[in-house]
């Protein structure tokens, strides 16, 4: 079972060029930021739903709804109590709750999803492998984006390696999951240490493995020829560009 | 400072950026947070990485840091807030490497001297990286500034200072055996 999101599909938006795929989830990310008040935030949270029906992602915002939930009830709930506005609403002693603040901890609890929203369909559209191709085309050093790329397939290791050492520790006696504060922090340092040294050991023979395969800091790899920017491409990211540019009066107009 | 961009000429060093990266994204699944209010504060035992690895590795445990923490987002968290989690880690690591490299100068025995300097280490890095994190998500307005500093900064602190000096205690000598501790440039 894969961690990450991603599930190859055939839709048009899978089938984008890594570069469009970032700069529309830059652009995204802009949109959801300065989409501050309830209508906007809801314009821009229906589109993103409607992305994902077009690509047929819906698994991956299943798959995080509970996540999401409660993101959005603690980002209520914070700000309720944190938000300092002119009169207050209601005092109960301890807490005041001004006037002003349901609306405003509701705008903001829509504003977090929807760039959460805007992560979880990039995520559901895009393999790792071209994230990194995506970075060296957008001008990366390869040794960063090769960095990058081994970090996300070593990952997959050592969380199995991790679950692994739970579970060995658990049969041992050794439950993190029980006893007082300090008991349990103390008791995930033998489950660390295992996993820590594993990494050791990867790192002492990685660097020949690489070296034997002629890996260097230094080497430049051409991957252009692998991607082509097609008319597609550039509809695709014309459309998010204007979708981000009517986002921003919105944005200007609350703030000057 | 030049140090922090001289790791990325070397394979031995991007080697352990990557290997720091996914151990520290790769504990944050398995090994459970101890939730102390469910859904707001919680110790994660992935915090103790990046100082750890920091005072071993150097600036390549600071990239890796701050790239296990991206990878981590991955999961389903990307938002313009990884961002600032990228440099806030960046310097949780980098701050901790450097008040090592200042005040330890002898060899390593992990005496009182040396486990108050890690815990010194680990404080002023957490309050460096909570205040990164925290001044990013108020400049995005997406949670109070005091909570989000307060819960990074304790969890951090904790974790890094209890569980960081019990696992350097235990592997600093078998890690240096192995020649990749960084001793600068």
């Amino acid at each position: 079972m894969s961690l990450f999101l991603y599930q190859r599909q055939k839709t048009l938006m899978h089938g984008l060029d890594p570069r469009v795929k970032l700069l529309s989830l830059v652009l995204l990310f802009i949109s959801a930021t300065v989409s501050s008040a309830i209508g906007s935030g809801a314009v821009v949270c229906s589109s993103l739903f409607m992305l994902f029906f077009l690509s047929r992602s819906f698994y991956a915002l299943k798959k995080m709804a509970g996540l999401l939930a409660m993101i959005a009830f603690m980002t209520v709930i914070l700000w309720l109590l944190f938000y300092k506005g002119k009169t207050p609403l209601m005092d109960l002693k301890f807490i005041v709750l001004y006037e002003g603040a349901p609306e405003h901890a509701v705008r903001m609890a829509l504003k977090f999803l929807n760039m959460l929203l805007c992560g979880i369909l990039f995520l559901s559209i895009t393999p790792l492998e071209e994230f990194s191709d995506g970075l060296i085309l957008m001008g990366v050093p390869y040794r960063v984006a090769f960095a990058v790329s081994l970090s996300f397939r070593l990952v997959q290791v050592f969380v199995s390696t991790g679950f692994m050492i739970v579970e060995a520790q658990k049969i041992r006696g050794n439950d993190v999951e029980k006893g007082g504060l300090f008991s349990r922090m103390k008791a995930y340092a033998p489950l660390l240490i295992p996993l820590i040294l594993n990494g050791i050991k990867k790192a002492e023979t990685l660097v020949p493995a690489l070296e034997s395969k002629g890996f260097a800091p230094d080497n430049k790899i051409d991957i252009k020829g692998k991607y082509r920017i097609k008319p597609t491409d550039i509809k695709a990211l014309v459309l998010v560009a204007l979708f981000t540019a009517a986002a921003l009066p919105g944005f200007f107009y609350e703030f000057l | 400072m030049k140090d922090v961009f001289t790791v990325w000429s070397k394979t031995r060093q991007i080697v352990l950026i990557s290997i720091t990266a996914a151990i520290y994204a790769g504990t944050l699944i398995p090994f459970k947070p101890i939730q102390i209010i469910p859904g707001l504060t919680e110790l994660r035992p992935a915090s103790a990485i990046p100082v750890l690895f920091g005072i071993m590795f150097g600036p390549a445990a600071a990239w890796g840091s701050a790239i296990g923490n991206l990878i981590a987002d991955f999961f389903g968290m990307l938002s313009p807030a990884s961002a600032f989690g990228f440099i806030g880690n960046f310097l949780f690591s980098y701050t901790a490497y450097l008040i090592w490299k200042t005040f330890v100068k002898g060899e390593f025995t992990m005496g009182l001297k040396q486990v108050a300097i890690y815990v010194f280490a680990s404080v002023v890095s957490s309050f460096v990286c909570a205040l990164t994190v925290a001044c990013g998500v108020e400049l995005l307005s997406l949670a109070p500034f005091k909570i989000i500093f307060l819960v990074i900064f304790i969890n951090n602190s904790v974790m890094s200072s209890v569980i960081g000096t019990i696992l350097m205690a235990l592997l600093y000598k078998r890690i240096e055996k192995t020649g990749l501790i960084y001793k600068g440039e």
